[in-house]
């Protein structure tokens, strides 16, 4: 659904609808509205200015404009024309309009002439990267994208609301997205992805690559991937694709993979004819964590048909060995969260010789450490433990019958020697299993089960005392409940009811088993937890019409502030560059945590009254204007009276 | 003449047989009536009877259960209150009402126990991660100077 | 707050308009028949039986003798206030919306819709005290200066100049001798819905579907203050008493998605005039709300909703004690 957003976005908001307007009168922004009705008029003769498209940045020192506006038409068409027709209209004796379209003004700016180059870069080393790490009161920062705008704040529960950090409008021509250490913000352009970084947001790197639709870095944020699809020339053939690997620092493209985008779009036990196999996985290249970017990998099939799964070494970028992993039937395969090791899951083989089979293969040595076959199966799902420490198997299995299917687990500890197997069912094995869910930095997990609009929601834990075994904590019973969202910190856990279900949120705690509070957040569409699972975000996107916006709440429910936006498309919190203290340091913090705590209390108290203070300031301005403004109208009325006496 | 004055006399007789036994006929009947009559008032009688005894029985048993359940509540909020460190003498009487309204008082502190117990651990958990990344600056600003 | 129903029309209200003493309301429907109530007990007084089509809007004398209402079935008509009996009609072949009486009710301004090839227009009509002397006099014809519907018309300071707010969300300013355009600002995206003027004729206050609400100086059209709304306005009033605004409106019936009553944003909501920020929401209504009127002491405020409903609401006596928080 986002990604049809962002589509309409690409559409609709490309720079090359935009015109931009120079030598414009530099005005005070109480005359702004006017100067504003003025051009709409003049540029509405021409074409059909969007709704809010019209827009003049104002410098925040000297409160007036900058001279310059830019004008959003319906079409590019419209825009060039507007552009012909303008250049060069006198707004008066000294103002002649100079008009150019934002795309060519975007290509000039990515188009840095030869000897800028090394500047910038000098720039981007003194810039520190890191310093949004570095916040005094230890915020965390999030970015919103809605109508063109694209802002950045700092979360701030602490006055209530959240402070700006950077904003922009047109920044991406259709979405952004963080580094997974969060170091950059990524943004997307027909010409090409850029990141941008530090205290500024200043471009950090540009990466051309023509009408760009999807991008993803590695996990260390050392590579970049980029795809675009494009229809062929001919057009009996379908469309071709292009996947981009970068080097983050250089912006060279270190590997392009082209071809028919059929030929990457595999997926699924039988061999299936070129194009038939569904939509593209995204990622496609799928990156190994925790080994450095050492490894990406992509499920792929070779000369006759049969699948495999191809492995690329960086920084050479070259199939590891030389050679895919050959194995039959694949339908897809995860790596674990944190070691070099993926799951991969065969479907049984069409004539039924050969069952279905789920293996644990090691990289770069290719050993199978675990394998399990699974008969009758009719699909796997498969969920690791975000420390790799568990890998869930959810499996569903026709009866005897073939007519209807039954829901099971198998659990593998990755963790333990020999890597244990066990099966979990539940009670009632046809009913469905709406989510799986598990406990981050714990040994929980959490399913949604049932058929109704209200199914229950069963905890089990994969350590039983000393036995270490799977054991059923609980259950609720009768939730309205689509989705699970785990704290990052586990033990806390929203029960969400997301959509047709109106949004309801129940914050849970589950060491205590305990509801903290049920909150609404109505047609709610995203739950997103910040880094630290301290705050909680939900927001309803424009896969609504109504209620665009968020809200940022405290992890036991209390709703902290909430903001309305109309075509609001993306909430999403800055993620934190893991950084390992040492348990030793950690222990040493917990232990004199009341010595911070009460700095950190009197801090809070000083910027609490502070912002009383300038609120209650503020507050009185607008009283003493008020005043003011009442004298002056008295003035006004003794005027006219006299007037009507005399 | 005799025979005559006899056989009218006999016919006399015979009337007066039949009178008397349509009279004791009558009687008979009319016995027999009221006597139904009787029992019919009888069993009506005793069906009433039967229904106020059913219907006394059946409020006596709803006011048991309504005794016993009040009873057990009671013992119940006792329970409860014994759990929570409350003292009962032996065949103490007590006040049910007084006893909920006791539990009812206990829930909401357990909740604003609960709320205040909350409220400390999020403020340890946003201390804790303050003070952590208070401790990060150091290695963040080598990693910068790399 | 104590809100009290009021119950007697059939079709979504349009208009609210309290007597000078605040003793009286009459409330304009689309069901064809105005209604006077009590202000303070919500009894009903009494219906204004003639029009024959939605009722626009009215306004009532200084001494609460007359009362003047515009209708859909092309006619303004003037009421005997008390006894409901009609004094005039005043015959049009359009759709008539807004009226008021000038200062001292010699003249009544007036707007009239758009129909069959006819431009909207504002009208000043001669009024007379005396029923016998009342004739159809049209002293004035502005029918050039609205592209769409004029949505409310109000007098500015002795009688000189008239305003106007607009579907295309200008207001406009004009001489009421001359009918000359003074003043045209654009103040909203899209339609301003209805506007109203605070008692000393300093301010006047917009209500726009593009889900903001802003005070203007009423003699410059410079934006004072902007209220932002989480839904599209159909209505605002200033209190008369306090430093207070009322706003209301909601999506309307159509584009409402759910039948849960908080998805359409029906409450009224109270904002501080001059900090501009929200205090307090009053639910009731089922449906958008299209009016918002404070009483002339402040003390209570009258809402008229799409759900065919009047209610009238009292402020608790802690309203009025407690300061700004």
């Amino acid at each position: 659904e986002e990604d049809f957003n962002a589509e309409e976005i690409q559409k609709d908001e490309g720079f090359s609808c935009v015109v931009v307007v120079d030598n414009l009168p530099v005005i005070g922004i109480e005359k702004y509205e006017k100067l504003l009705g003025v051009l709409k008029k003049i540029f509405s003769q021409i074409g059909e200015v969007h709704e809010d498209g019209l827009y003049m940045p104002v410098d925040e020192q000297t409160k007036k404009t900058k001279g310059f506006a830019f004008i959003e038409f319906a079409n590019p068409d419209q825009a060039k024309i507007a552009r012909q027709q303008a250049e060069g209209y006198k707004l008066d004796k000294s103002h002649t309009f100079k008009c150019n379209l934002l795309k060519e003004v975007e290509d000039m700016s990515a188009t840095p002439e030869e000897y800028k180059e090394p500047e910038l870069k000098d720039f981007v080393r003194k810039d520190n990267l890191y310093s949004w790490m570095l916040d005094a009161r230890g915020r965390d920062q999030f970015a919103v994208r809605y109508q063109d705008m694209t802002e950045i704040h700092w979360n701030d529960p602490k006055t209530g609301t959240s402070e700006d950090v950077y904003s922009r409008s047109f920044w991406t021509e259709s979405y952004v997205q963080w580094s997974p250490q969060g170091t950059m913000l990524a943004t997307v352009h027909r010409q090409g992805a850029q990141v941008w970084g530090g205290e500024e947001f200043s471009r950090i790197q540009r990466f051309g690559h023509s009408k760009v639709q999807l991008i993803d870095f590695s996990p260390c944020e050392k590579y970049l991937v980029s795809y675009s699809s494009q229809e062929s020339p001919n057009p009996r053939e379908g469309p071709m694709a292009v996947f981009n690997v970068s080097d983050l620092k250089s912006g060279q493209t270190l590997r392009s993979f082209k071809g028919k985008l059929s030929d990457f779009m595999v997926a699924g036990g039988e061999h299936k004819a070129p194009g038939v196999e569904g939509a593209l996985q995204w990622p496609l290249f799928k990156w190994c964590q925790g080994n450095d970017d050492k490894y990406f990998a992509r499920l792929a099939r070779n000369k006759s048909g049969k699948t495999m799964i191809s492995v690329y070494e960086t920084p050479e970028m070259g199939l590891l060995e030389k050679k895919s992993l050959q194995m039959e039937h694949i339908v897809d395969f995860h790596w674990s969260p944190t070691q070099a090791l993926m799951c991969v899951y065969q479907a049984a083989s069409p004539d039924g010789n050969q069952p279905a089979r789920v293996s644990l293969v090691e990289i770069p040595s290719r050993s199978e450490i675990k394998s399990k076959n699974l008969f009758s199966v009719k699909d796997v799902t498969v969920h690791w433990h975000p420390d790799g420490t568990y890998l869930a198997l959810q499996v569903s299995r026709f009866t005897k019958s073939g007519k209807t299917s039954y829901n099971g687990f198998e659990f593998f500890r990755v963790g333990e020697r020999n890597t244990p197997m066990e099966v979990l069912e539940l009670e009632k094995k046809q009913e469905k299993i709406v989510s799986f869910a598990w406990e981050p930095k714990g040994h929980r997990f959490a399913i949604v089960h049932g058929d109704g609009a209200r199914p229950d929601v069963s905890f089990y834990t994969m350590q039983d005392g000393q036995k270490g075994q799977i054991k059923h904590l609980g259950t609720l019973h009768g939730r309205p409940v689509t989705s699970l969202h785990w704290s990052p910190q586990g033990k806390f856990l929203i029960i969400a009811g997301l959509k047709g279900l109106n949004g309801q949120l129940e914050f849970f705690n589950v060491n205590d088993m305990d509801t903290m509070a049920i909150n609404e957040h109505f047609m709610c569409t995203n739950v997103d937890w910040d880094p630290t699972g301290r705050y909680v975000a939900t927001s309803v996107t424009s896969v609504h019409q109504m209620e665009n916006g968020y809200i940022v709440w405290s992890f036991l429910g209390q709703q902290l502030y909430k903001v309305n936006r109309d075509r609001f498309f993306q909430f999403l919190w800055r993620p934190r560059m893991p950084l390992d203290l040492g348990k030793d340091k950690e222990n040493e913090i917990q232990k004199n945590l009341k010595k911070y705590s009460k700095r950190f209390e009197a801090e809070d108290e000083t910027l609490k009254s502070q912002a009383d203070v300038e609120k209650m300031e503020e507050r009185k301005n607008m009283e003493t204007e008020w005043a003011d403004f009442l004298e002056s109208k008295k003035k006004v009325f003794e005027e006219i009276r006299e007037e009507h006496e005399a | 003449q005799e025979h005559k004055r006899i056989l009218a006399r006999k016919v006399i007789i015979e009337r007066r047989k039949e009178e008397y036994e349509q009279m004791l006929q009558e009687k008979e009947k009319e016995e027999e009536s009221r006597r139904i009559q009787l029992e019919q008032l009888r069993a009506e009688e005793e069906k009433k009877r039967l229904q106020t005894e059913s219907v006394r029985r059946e409020e006596e048993r709803i006011r048991r259960e309504m005794e016993e359940q009040e009873a057990e509540e009671t013992r119940a909020l006792m329970e409860a209150a014994k759990i929570r460190g409350q003292k009962f003498e032996d065949g103490e009487k007590v006040d049910k009402v007084q006893l909920r309204q006791q539990a009812i008082q206990e829930q909401i502190k357990e909740r604003q126990e609960q709320a205040r117990k909350l409220g400390r651990l999020s403020k340890s958990m946003d201390h804790f991660e303050r003070a952590k990344r208070e401790e990060q600056i150091s290695m963040l600003m080598e990693l910068h100077e790399k | 707050m104590r809100p009290l129903l009021l119950k007697g029309h059939t079709r979504p209200l349009t208009f609210i308009k309290y007597n000078l003493d605040g003793d009286v309301l009459v409330s304009c429907a689309k069901d064809h028949r105005p209604t006077l109530w009590y202000a303070d007990s919500g009894e009903r007084i009494g219906t204004y039986k003639g029009h024959n089509g939605a009722t626009w809007s009215c306004d009532i004398t200084r001494d609460s003798t007359r009362l003047v209402t515009a209708s859909a079935d092309s006619t303004v008509k003037l009421w005997n206030l008390a006894t409901g009996e009609c004094i005039y009609t005043y015959e049009f072949d359009i759709p008539c919306r807004s009226v008021s009486f000038s200062l001292g009710e010699e003249y009544i301004l007036l707007t009239t819709d758009a129909f069959m090839g006819v431009p909207p227009a504002v009208r000043i009509l001669k009024h007379s005290k005396d029923t016998e002397e009342q004739t159809h006099e049209e002293v004035l014809l502005v029918n050039d200066a609205h592209p769409g519907r004029i949505t409310r018309a109000m007098w500015g300071r002795l009688n000189k100049t008239f305003v106007t707010s607009c579907e295309d969300g200008l207001v406009r300013k004009f001489d009421a001798s001359t009918g000359k355009l003074l003043n045209s600002v654009k103040i909203h995206d899209k339609s301003i819905q209805m506007m109203d003027m605070d008692r000393d004729q300093n301010t006047i206050i917009t209500a726009s579907q593009d889900k903001t609400s802003k005070l203007l100086d009423a003699d410059t059209f410079e934006v004072l203050k902007t209220y932002q709304c989480d839904r599209p306005l159909n209505t605002a009033a200033i209190s008369p008493i306090r430093d207070h605004i009322a706003l209301g409106g909601g999506q309307d019936a159509a584009s409402v998605t759910t039948s849960a009553g908080q998805a359409g944003k029906f409450e009224v909501v109270l904002y501080h005039k001059l900090f501009m920020e929200m205090f307090g929401t009053v639910r009731g209504h089922f449906g958008p709300l299209n009016f918002v009127a404070f009483s002339p002491n402040g003390k209570s405020f009258t809402t008229g909703g799409e759900d065919g409903y009047v209610r009238v609401h009292h402020f608790d006596s802690d309203y009025f004690e407690q300061e700004f928080a």
